[in-house]
């Protein structure tokens, strides 16, 4: 068995935990986010899934909710679409995200968010 | 205006925290907020007030958590199944409900060879799917068959529930809604469309619906000759 609760109270070693940046909602400058990104998700998701803390508007969801793209007709661009937000520079490095085998890539219903 | 890096790294270490390297800061964690491990969430399952034409459990954990039958037959998930069981010498049956049985010793947790299947600090058995790589040892080693595999892709998930092919799944116990002080959505719906055969509550608390009703009767883990502690527990069996 992983020693999961041993961690709780340990030292976590991360990169700097932002706080919400008041401007835009993110959680740091563009020029940061785009560096750290991946970082500050990997720390989060694991805290959250592991550890069952959560932190509003540090989770993916709160991302894909701000920086869906819509199609002509309004709708959301789902991941596989190339005007998807995360296409822009996942496309142009040929860097794949994981992330939307499993995540929505697009804002959820209102009704669906319990 | 102070550089953010800097801003931050005074902020930090003004907090407790100290510099390793540059854009490394070791934070001490913090306490509370997540899962409280004085907690020992369980259901209790009145076998008698279940019936056989009732599904209101599995529907409302379809709704919640965005799984389905997908037309793969065995391979479809299956979060919450309705078991009927008949005893051969008398022919009576018994329909009862069979999920994650969220083990105090869970073979899963034991048997996965990456730390994907672990139990959460409140006792909760869960698949961090970040880590699953879908190897089905779980599956297998599963007493009560509580694990499916998401064999299809999947698309529209519940923002709460990522799911995706690849990766083995389970009931979660809704910690999203227990997260948020909320009870589990079969346990809800069973009181509010089902013959009110679940009782959900904490066993740390003795003075609890829960302890109360497990003081007043007799009720058995399913697999109770196995000792793996599970917190589902059942009357009436
Ligand atoms: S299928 Fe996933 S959770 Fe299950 S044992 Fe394998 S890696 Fe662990």
């Amino acid at each position: 068995m992983i020693p999961v609760r041993p961690l709780v109270g340990l030292l976590v070693l991360a990169v700097a935990a932002p706080a919400l940046a008041a401007e835009s909602g993110c959680l740091a400058p563009p020029d940061r986010m785009r560096r750290v990104h991946m970082d500050l998700l990997r720390h989060d998701r694991d805290q959250a899934v592991r550890l069952g803390v959560q932190r509003p508007g540090h989770g993916l969801a709160a991302c894909i909710d701000c920086h869906a793209r819509k199609d002509e007709a309004g709708r959301a661009v789902p991941a596989s679409d190339s005007r998807h937000f995360c296409a822009g520079c996942h496309r142009a490095a040929a860097v794949a995200v994981d992330c939307f085998a499993c995540h929505r890539s697009i804002p959820a219903p209102p009704e669906t968010t319990p | 205006m102070t550089p953010r890096r800097t801003f931050l790294v005074a902020a930090l270490t003004g907090a407790g925290m100290a510099t390793l390297a540059p854009g490394l800061l070791l934070i001490p964690a913090q306490a509370a907020a997540g899962a409280d491990p004085a907690r020992r969430f369980a259901i209790l399952i009145d076998v008698t007030r279940c019936s056989a034409d009732c599904t209101a459990c599995v529907t409302a954990c379809q709704a919640e958590q965005g799984w389905g039958p997908q037309g793969l037959g065995a391979a479809d998930p299956h979060w919450v199944r309705k078991v009927e069981a008949t005893d051969p010498t008398t022919g009576s049956t018994l329909s009862l409900p069979v999920l994650c049985q969220h083990c105090d010793n869970p073979p899963c947790v034991d048997v996965c060879p990456t730390g994907a299947s672990f139990v959460r600090p409140d006792g909760i058995v869960l698949v961090d799917r970040h880590r699953c790589i879908g190897c089905r040892f779980c599956q297998m080693a599963c007493p009560v068959k509580a694990r499916s595999f998401v064999a299809a892709p999947q698309d529209d998930q519940r923002p709460h529930m990522p799911r995706g092919q690849g990766t083995v799944e389970a009931c979660t116990l809704c910690v999203h809604r227990l997260d948020a002080g909320r009870q589990p959505a079969c346990v809800e719906a069973c009181g509010r469309d089902g013959g009110g055969a679940m009782l959900f509550g904490d066993l740390t608390d003795p003075d609890g619906p829960l302890v109360r009703a497990l003081a007043a009767r007799a009720a058995s883990s399913l697999r109770a000759d196995l000792g793996l502690g599970g917190r589902i527990r059942y009357a009436g069996l």
